[in-house]
């Protein structure tokens, strides 16, 4: 007997889905309440483009091809906090917009909707933009400044941040407890160490992550950040530094673990965070591009499928059905 | 199948000629390999080109006449020998050729535009290797007379210069803002530099060959139903 199993995710009852972006939406509250206290009304006004523009792309895109309305599923307002999630906030206000088309139009529906698409559709934004508009994804102002919101900031303060000190061998001038709150400059919404982790937590309450993906990520992460120190200051600083800084927990919680893009069993979960790892320190520390994270991310992803056959081969002892 | 598919239609095509008129034949073969089974855009042959040279329009039509002559060449050369040499060394034999004539051509863009053929670089000596010219030569030169041959050699390099010149054009307007190196106005600014990346070929590929293949279908349907 022949046993197939299809790529994840696995329907249990109807509204799976729709629960499911549900229980991320909430544990994105708090990253987002946390973001709009350090950048203001710019950050939100950001945000709020995202998801417009992501729901709206949606839609247009299943009107205009007669496809089945999929907003009702939440997934594309997801799509938009993870882009806003992973903007500097003085990025001009049509970049996520441009981000949200690619990510909804191209990598998700082109692919055939959710749940068909081999790479995640946040992710391939955000590399997008990083690939195309380096200078703005790599200014980052500090936390509590006033940023005007119609146009775009110039000439704002901003700082070395810890991964830029990290790559050319300094020791960050950041405090490591100030970054565990956020108070840094960086991203809109990755910044907050304890807040993304309580999220996470509540997250692996409700089942909707699993543990391995982001445990495997972040400690293949910091295991080779212990054996190879880029900090001045000795393995264990260059470990924190490297795990806190960038978007490294983001990444590893709320994009790592999208089931559509990600293993089924928990071998596979394991090797593809540690895979994960392994690239995202490759990059960072050979890269010409500071965060490696979503870089790592977005090559791993289309390995999914096979590394749960990879799996049930080691488990089975050699025969695969299906 | 698609293969197959083609060489009977082919050797209708020849059949029908010996019955028929000369001009039409030969129009029909010329519309075939540019258009309704367009080399790069149908079959699919010779991405790698066409994907890495096309950032620019210049790049774009250096490559597009380079290949063109090469297939000139190679359809005459084929259409002659190619059913004489042994099955095992043709496709040796073939590439060897083709690189005599690639080795003309090459020394020839680098005295003429020396600047354009750096900037392709490795490719210019690929054409050697080229699809194009071993497919053709397998399923048409080697079983038609030296004209038809001839023709289809030179509709096929056409071909190959129309797709590589449109994905040219529109990735060099949208990445440089220029066209054929002089600024447009009102794009004075803008660059998009995605799309002179690979995935951005990549994705400048997949709408054309997504339109072609809307045609084609709409035209097969369009038969379908006229039967």
């Amino acid at each position: 007997m022949r046993l197939t199993v299809g790529s994840s995710p696995h329907v249990k009852h109807n509204d799976s889905i729709q629960i499911m972006m549900g229980d991320v939406l909430v544990a994105l509250i708090p990253i987002l309440c946390i973001a709009f206290y350090y950048y203001g009304v710019r950050a939100a006004i950001l945000t709020g483009i995202s998801i417009l523009s992501c729901i709206i792309f949606e839609y247009l895109y299943t009107r205009i091809l007669r496809k089945p309305r999929t907003i009702g599923d939440l997934s594309a307002i997801v799509t938009g906090i993870l882009i806003a999630c992973n903007i500097p906030a003085t990025a001009p206000l049509w970049f996520p917009a441009v981000g949200a088309f690619f990510g909804i139009v191209i990598v998700k529906q082109l692919f055939g909707g959710i749940g068909k698409n081999i790479f995640n559709p946040a992710v391939a934004a955000i590399v997008f933009l990083n690939v195309t508009w380096q200078g703005i994804m790599s200014l980052f102002p500090l936390p509590f400044a006033s940023l005007p919101w119609p146009q775009t900031p110039q000439g704002f303060t901003t700082k070395q941040t810890a991964l830029a000190a990290l790559g050319q061998h300094l020791l960050p001038t950041s405090n490591l407890y100030e970054m565990l709150w956020g108070n840094r400059p960086g991203f809109i919404g990755t910044g907050a160490i304890l807040v993304i982790l309580v999220a996470g937590l509540y997250l692996l309450y409700r089942r909707i992550i699993n543990w391995q993906v982001p445990f495997a990520f972040v400690g293949t992460v910091a295991l080779l950040a212990y054996i190879f120190p880029r900090s001045p200051a000795g393995p264990v600083s260059s470990m924190l530094f490297e795990i806190m800084s960038g978007s490294l927990i983001f990444v590893a919680i709320f994009m790592a673990t999208d089931p559509t893009t990600s293993p089924v069993t928990s071998i596979g979960r394991l090797l593809y965070g540690i895979l994960c790892g392994l690239l995202t320190v490759f990059i960072r520390y050979n890269g010409i591009y500071p965060e490696g994270a979503f870089f790592a991310l977005l090559l791993i992803n289309p390995f999914a499928m096979s590394l749960d056959m990879l799996s049930w081969k080691l488990k089975k002892g050699g025969v695969v059905n299906g | 199948m698609d293969e197959q598919k083609d060489k009977t239609t082919e050797q209708n095509i020849t059949i029908a000629s010996i019955k028929g008129s000369k001009f039409k034949e030969y129009s029909s073969i010329f519309f075939k390999g540019t258009l309704s089974s367009n080399p790069v855009l149908v079959k699919g042959f010779a991405l790698a080109p066409v994907l890495f040279v096309s950032t620019k329009l210049k790049d774009g039509i250096l490559l597009s006449i380079a290949t063109f002559i090469v297939l000139c060449f190679m359809s005459v050369f084929s259409s002659l020998i190619y059913s004489k040499i042994p099955k095992y060394l043709r496709a040796a034999v073939l590439t060897l050729t083709a690189s005599i004539f690639v080795t003309g051509v090459a020394f020839l863009c680098n005295q003429i535009v020396p600047n354009v053929t750096t900037e392709i670089g490795i490719f210019i000596p690929l054409i050697a290797v080229n699809g194009i010219i071993l497919a053709r030569a397998d399923v048409f030169h080697s079983k038609n007379r030296l004209l038809p041959s001839l023709i289809d050699g030179a509709a096929n390099g056409f071909g190959f210069a129309i797709a590589i010149i449109i994905i040219s054009t529109i990735r060099e307007i949208i990445g440089y803002g220029t066209l054929y190196e002089n600024s447009l106005p009102g794009l004075t600014n803008f660059k998009f530099g995605f799309i002179n990346f690979v995935p951005g070929a990549f994705l400048t590929l997949a709408v054309f060959l997504a339109i072609v293949q809307d045609i084609r279908q709409r035209k097969l349907k369009k038969k379908r139903e006229a039967r």
